[in-house]
């Protein structure tokens, strides 16, 4: 493994600590973007870069291996473009200086971002009224998630997803939704003392009380005490089969479309 | 599980909050910021009362995240509080304080605080501090849409908590110490769509602009409180902001219309009924930011729609609610210098050397005014009407430098000597004849923006100025409750129902805390539980 790769496997692996303490850092995100950020040809040039070293760590996609994920929490992602180059270029911590040229050292850093920036703010390929057409048609996505006020609420709302998520999480949650449950969609089957049965989303839970939003979306708040058996599912109530069902095409248009959500 | 997510996608609407529930409010909902439309502060809920208000304890406590200095008022639907901070809203289980869902607000470029929030069919909604009405799925916390209706850019910025009638969602404006144009404005309840909007300060060249000189382009009439609302005339009754510049009046001589005032609105049109000013050409910065309570009263001897003020320049009002006329006004606070009374149309009378002047000049009621934007309670069985009085003279400085709007300007300041602090008291006032039945004196720094909530059985709850909620018996005043929240209180208590049980919320400057009669606790089983 050559020198560079080794360093941008260290860079990348201790830029993630750095994130986690610019967490709070909010106006960084108000600082002027590099022009290389939104240049789909540059962000390319990146992931290729990427693959060849930063990958051996952090996965293909940036979700993790023997280094830390670093596509969580784009939501509030606080580095600026400068500190996320720096970053690349200098190292910190056991990840090694990159010392890349300038443009590679942006090439990559635009790449970065495009993992852990919010997807809204992120080029990507597909087409988006493609993917608007599959997400409304039926039985699609809206039968389960809601954008604008419509939809179902089987799955989260995915009016602002775009805000609230990177591309690499979106695709995943498509080709491989029983990743993750979302905090509040886990379902649960539930009977209480008086015999009635229950079956809904848990959208809080303790010891003592549980929030359980019913499939008419009707909201309970249940006293533990009341439950006589509680089943919770441990797989998610989204398909998974849409890997296979749908075309790598279609996925590309579906995340294209999903992206834009929360755009005024 | 292919089976439960199509019982899950069949989900379907659940039952939705009318605006005729919202009439019906409060009852073991609270629907508005006020509780009901008519800014009465009483609740129909019986369970607490005064022979019990002993036993009360608390039952729960949300730390709202980042928060400092919470203004709002809860609103509570089915059993879900709604609480609104800076550019967020959270839904808790108003049984347990659990959260249910939040939403923030990443796009808001300003931070002010946040007043609450409004509901009305599957919605709730509140405002961002940048002037963005924000609709979400009462039971999601999904966005619907995200409406601009003010620009940061002209001087103003929202704070206050939105109001719902029939298909509509009324919003007002802030900012009205830095120089901007105050409105009131309504949007379509389904799709954002701005319906009207009525300025509070006229144009140049509309009627009322012959009551300003220079800078009414900037004249200020913020209207950050929420209005009350009568469904059966379609009237909504609004208070408006100080004009601006606040200290200095010199290049803006006359009364400033509509400044300081009443406005009786068409709901449907935004078009002025009627107009009522309390403190014309103002220089002190006391807005008209309190409660209009409507009431059914009689007086001198006759049914009539009344409206009950107590206003920041410390009178306490009594005008007729259909065509705004002046009927009486008695002082709510002892250190009241500025006028020697109101003359029979509603005018002060000028007490001379009563503004504010380069060196200082002692006046009261200080800037904070008499009262504020605390809620009041009116109990009909009772005859009483409560209010949080403050009783503080200030230094008033005025500054005649040319003002600029978005420039911190406000034409000078006011602030109390440090041995002359001021001192909260609740006061009980019969408000057709103006005398004062009883008061509750309070001790602390004089810092807080608490305001009351009464119950038909007689109690009065009410934030103190040590970080108490305390109760009160609101036919006497009698002190017959307390716990100590652990923080100064800015915002007003609300009182509501969940299976059966009366609590009582309240949010001190971080948290929301809330109470019911003391139970002891049963031990909780752990069910049974599977994972598959």
């Amino acid at each position: 493994m050559p020198d560079t790769v080794r360093s941008l496997q260290r860079i990348l692996l201790t830029g993630l600590a750095a994130a986690t303490l610019l967490a709070q850092h909010e106006k960084e995100n108000e600082k002027a973007k590099h022009p290389f950020m939104t240049d789909a040809a540059r962000i390319e040039a990146g992931r290729k870069a990427y693959l060849g070293g930063c990958a051996g760590c952090h996965g293909p996609e940036g979700g993790g291996g023997r280094g830390p994920s670093i596509i969580e929490r784009a939501s509030w992602h606080p580095m600026t473009d400068d500190n996320l180059y720096a970053t690349i270029q200098k190292g910190v911590g056991i990840m090694p200086a990159a010392n890349l040229p300038e443009d590679r050292g942006w090439e990559l850093a635009a790449f970065v971002r495009s993992l852990t920036a919010p997807a809204i703010e992120v080029q990507a390929p597909g087409d988006p009224a493609a993917g608007e057409k599959l997400f409304w048609s039926t039985p699609g996505c809206s039968n389960c998630h809601r954008i604008g006020g419509k939809g179902g609420f089987a799955g989260p709302d995915l009016t602002r997803i775009g805000r609230t998520s990177t591309l690499p999480k979106l695709r995943r949650s498509i080709v491989d939704s029983d990743f993750e449950i979302t905090p509040g969609y886990q379902a649960a089957s539930l009977t209480l003392r008086d015999g009635e049965k229950l079956t809904g989303l848990v959208k809080d839970r303790t010891n003592y009380v549980l929030q359980l939003q019913l499939n008419n979306g009707t909201l309970r708040s249940l006293e533990v005490g009341k439950i006589e058996s509680l089943e919770l599912h441990k797989t998610t109530t989204m398909p998974t089969s849409y890997k296979t069902k749908l075309t790598p095409v279609d996925i590309t248009n579906l995340v294209s479309f999903l992206r834009q959500q929360g755009a005024e | 599980m292919i089976k439960l997510l199509i019982a899950l996608a069949a989900a379907s609407l659940s039952a939705q909050v009318t605006f005729e529930d919202i009439t019906k409010s409060p009852n073991q909902n609270w629907l508005t910021y006020a509780g009901d439309y008519k800014g009465r502060g009483l609740s129909p809920l019986t369970q607490i009362t005064p022979e019990n208000a002993q036993n009360m304890a608390p039952k729960w406590t949300y730390n709202v995240p980042k928060a400092k200095g919470l203004r709002a008022r809860p609103i509570v639907a089915d059993g879900v509080m709604y609480y609104t901070n800076t550019n967020s809203i959270y839904a808790l289980d108003a049984r347990s304080g659990r959260l249910i869902w939040q939403y923030v607000d990443t796009q808001a470029k300003k931070e002010s605080v946040n007043r609450g929030a409004a509901i009305l069919g599957n919605q709730v909604y509140f405002v961002t501090s940048d002037c963005y009405l924000l609709s979400l799925d009462r039971r999601t916390g999904g966005v619907a849409w995200r409406k601009q209706y003010g620009n940061i850019k002209d001087g103003v910025f929202c704070s206050s908590a939105p109001l719902a009638i029939d298909g509509k969602i009324i919003v007002g404006t802030a900012g009205g110490d830095e120089g901007m144009r105050g409105y009131l404005a309504a949007l379509d309840a389904n799709t954002g769509q701005e319906l009207w909007r009525t300025y509070t300060i006229p144009s140049r060249g509309e009627p009322g602009s012959e009551t300003w000189g220079n800078f009414i382009e900037y004249g200020g009439g913020a209207t950050w409180l929420s209005g009350t609302y009568e469904a059966e005339t379609n009237t909504l009754y609004w208070t408006t902001g100080n004009p601006w510049p606040d200290f200095y009046g010199g290049d803006r001589k006359g009364d400033n219309l509509y400044s300081c005032s009443l406005l009786a609105l068409d709901a449907t049109t935004g078009k002025m009924k009627w107009y009522f000013q309390f403190t014309p050409g103002d220089w002190h910065d006391w807005d008209a930011q309190s409660w209009p309570v409507l009431a059914d009263v009689t007086y001198e001897g006759k049914p009539r729609k009344v409206i009950f003020h107590a206003n920041r320049n410390g009178f306490l009002y009594l005008l007729d609610r259909v065509t705004g006329k002046y009927l009486r006004s008695s002082k709510l606070i002892e250190n009241l210098d500025w006028s020697s009374g109101i003359d029979p149309q509603g005018r002060p009378i000028i007490v001379p050397g009563k503004d504010p002047t380069p060196e200082g000049n002692r006046i009261c009621p200080g800037v904070r005014g008499a009262t504020n934007w605390m809620s009041q309670s009116w109990n009909p069985a009772t005859g009483l009407l409560s209010v949080v009085v403050l009783e503080q003279c200030d230094i008033f400085t005025s500054s005649s430098k040319t003002p600029e709007p978005g420039k911190n300007f406000a034409g000078g300041g006011a602030g109390p000597r440090p041995k002359d602090a001021g001192q909260f008291f609740v006061r009980a006032f019969n408000p057709l004849t103006g005398e004062r039945k009883w008061q509750y004196p309070m001790t602390g720094k004089a810092e807080m923006w608490a305001g009351l909530t009464g119950t038909v059985t007689g109690v009065l709850f009410a934030g103190d100025d040590d970080g108490h909620l305390i109760a009160l018996d609101g036919r006497t005043g009698k002190h017959l409750w307390h716990y100590q929240t652990g923080d100064n209180i800015y915002a007003s208590p609300i009182t509501y129902m969940v299976d059966g049980k009366q609590y009582v919320a309240i949010a001190n400057a971080t948290s929301i805390v809330a109470f019911g009669l003391f139970e002891p606790v049963k031990s909780v089983p752990v069910p049974p539980m599977t994972i598959r």
